[in-house]
C-alpha cells in the first residue's frame, strides 16, 4: 500500500477540480473506490481495496469519536 | 506549503496530536447550502456520501490563517447567543430562508475553538483569538456567491467564553436569547444536550451537592444566563426573551444587526415561522404551556434555586 500512495492520490485530487468532480459524482462507495483504484493506477500508484476500506474506516471512527478528542 | 486552496472544502473537526496548536480536518461541500437547522447535519451528510467518506483535508490550524488572507470570507453581521431551547434555531433559520444570509448554526469547530483551554492549556489566548477569527473566515466563505451578511449561532455552552469571542471581534452587535427557567430547564430534562452534559470546566460552577441531571442542568442553565447578565455593559449586546419572537426578528433584532427585510420578506417569514424550526415541513404549535403543566414540584424548585434570579436580572436589564 498504500496509504501514502493514497495520500499521494488525494492530493492529486485536491488539486484537479475535474478529477474530484468526477469521483464525486459516483453514487456508490464500491463504485468510487473501484473508480479511485484505476484513476490512481493510471497515474502510476498502486491503491488496493483494502486501503481504501482502512481510509474508510479510520474517518469514520474519527468521526464519531470526535468529542473525545476536541 | 504551496499556495493550497479550499474552494468548496469547510473545517469540520478539530484535533489535538499534541502541542498547543490543533489540527484541522475539512470536508468538501462544493456550494451546498448551509440550511439544516444545525450546521452538523450538513457535515454529517457530506461524509456519508462516498466521496466524503475517502476523501477529507489535514491541516495545521496555521494554514487557516494563510487561506483566510487569500480568501477572507464574509465578515461576521451578527453573534446569537442563548439559553439552550428559547428560539435561537428560529432565528437562524428564518435568517437563512434568505440567499444573502449565510448563517452558521452552532459549528463544532468553533465551539472546540473558544473552549479549547481544556486541550490545550499551553496555548495562550491571543492564539485563541487568531484561531478563531481564522476558524469563521474559513467557515464563512460564500456558498453560492451572492451571500452578502455572515451569522454565527454559537452553541449555549459558549457564553462561558464571551470574553475571547468578544475580543476577536469587538465590533459585532450580538443577542442573547433567553426563556420563562421553567420553560427552559423542562425542554432540556426531556432531552439533555449533549453539549451541555459534558464537563465544561470554564462554566466554573460550584456542583458541590449537585447530584443528578435534573439539577445539573439546572445549575449550568442558570450559570449561562449569569454570564449573560455579567455581560453588561456591552454597547453590542441586545437582549431577546423567547416571547418577542418571531416579530423581533424583523423589527428590533434586523435593526440591532444592521440588516432590513422587504414586505415580501417579510410575509415570507411570517410564513416559515408557523413551522417548526427544528423539523422542518412540520408546522409549529407552541408549548410553553404544557412546558409548563408538565415541571415538576423539583424542576419549579430548582428553577427557583440555580436560574430565577438571573432571569429577573436579564428581564430588568432588557426592559431598562
Amino acid at each position: 500500500m498504500s496509504l501514502s500512495a493514497f495520500e499521494q492520490f488525494a492530493q492529486t485530487v485536491f488539486d484537479d477540480p475535474a478529477l474530484l468532480e468526477q469521483l464525486r459524482r459516483t453514487d456508490t462507495l464500491a463504485d468510487l473506490m473501484a473508480t479511485v483504484i484505476s484513476e490512481a493506477r493510471a497515474r502510476g500508484l498502486d491503491i488496493t481495496e483494502e486501503d481504501l476500506t482502512t481510509v474508510a474506516a479510520f474517518n469514520r471512527r474519527a468521526w464519531l469519536e470526535r468529542w473525545v478528542y476536541q | 506549503m504551496s499556495e493550497e486552496r479550499y474552494d468548496g472544502w469547510v473545517p469540520f473537526r478539530l484535533y489535538w496530536p499534541g502541542g498547543p496548536e490543533p489540527m484541522v480536518e475539512w470536508c468538501y461541500l462544493g456550494s451546498t447550502a448551509f440550511t439544516d437547522p444545525f450546521l452538523v447535519s450538513t457535515f454529517q451528510n457530506a461524509l456519508e456520501t462516498p466521496f466524503g467518506t475517502l476523501f477529507r483535508r489535514h491541516t495545521p490550524m496555521s494554514e487557516l490563517r494563510r487561506w483566510s488572507e487569500a480568501s477572507p470570507g464574509i465578515p461576521p453581521t451578527g453573534f446569537i447567543f442563548h439559553a439552550s431551547r428559547c428560539g435561537s434555531t428560529l432565528i437562524t433559520q428564518l435568517l437563512a430562508q434568505l440567499p444573502r444570509n449565510l448563517v452558521l448554526s452552532e459549528p463544532e469547530p468553533v465551539d472546540a475553538v473558544v473552549l479549547s483551554q481544556f486541550r490545550a492549556p499551553l496555548a495562550t489566548d491571543e492564539h485563541r483569538i487568531e484561531w478563531l477569527r481564522n476558524m469563521v473566515s474559513a467557515l464563512g466563505q460564500r456558498r453560492a456567491g451572492g451571500e452578502r451578511n455572515l451569522f454565527v449561532k454559537f452553541e449555549p455552552r459558549d457564553i462561558f467564553a464571551l470574553p475571547l469571542v468578544r475580543q476577536a471581534f469587538p465590533e459585532v452587535p450580538w443577542l442573547f436569547l433567553y426563556r420563562d427557567p421553567v420553560e427552559t430547564l423542562v425542554s432540556n430534562l426531556r432531552s439533555p444536550p449533549a453539549s451541555l452534559m459534558r464537563v465544561i470546566p470554564q462554566a466554573n460552577v460550584d456542583l458541590r451537592g449537585v447530584g443528578d441531571t435534573e439539577e445539573y442542568l439546572a445549575a449550568m442553565l442558570g450559570a449561562i444566563l449569569e454570564r449573560a447578565v455579567a455581560a453588561f455593559p456591552d454597547p453590542r449586546i441586545m437582549l431577546v426573551n423567547y416571547r418577542q419572537l418571531p416579530d423581533e426578528i424583523w423589527g428590533s433584532i434586523a435593526g440591532h444587526f444592521g440588516i432590513s427585510f422587504t414586505a415580501a420578506e417579510i410575509a415570507q417569514l411570517h410564513e416559515a415561522a408557523c413551522f417548526d424550526a427544528k423539523r422542518p415541513g412540520q408546522r409549529f404549535t407552541s408549548d410553553s404551556e404544557g412546558k409548563v403543566r408538565e415541571a415538576s414540584g423539583r424542576a419549579r424548585s430548582l428553577t427557583q434555586r440555580w436560574m430565577q434570579q438571573h432571569f429577573a436580572s436579564l428581564e430588568a436589564l432588557r426592559v431598562s
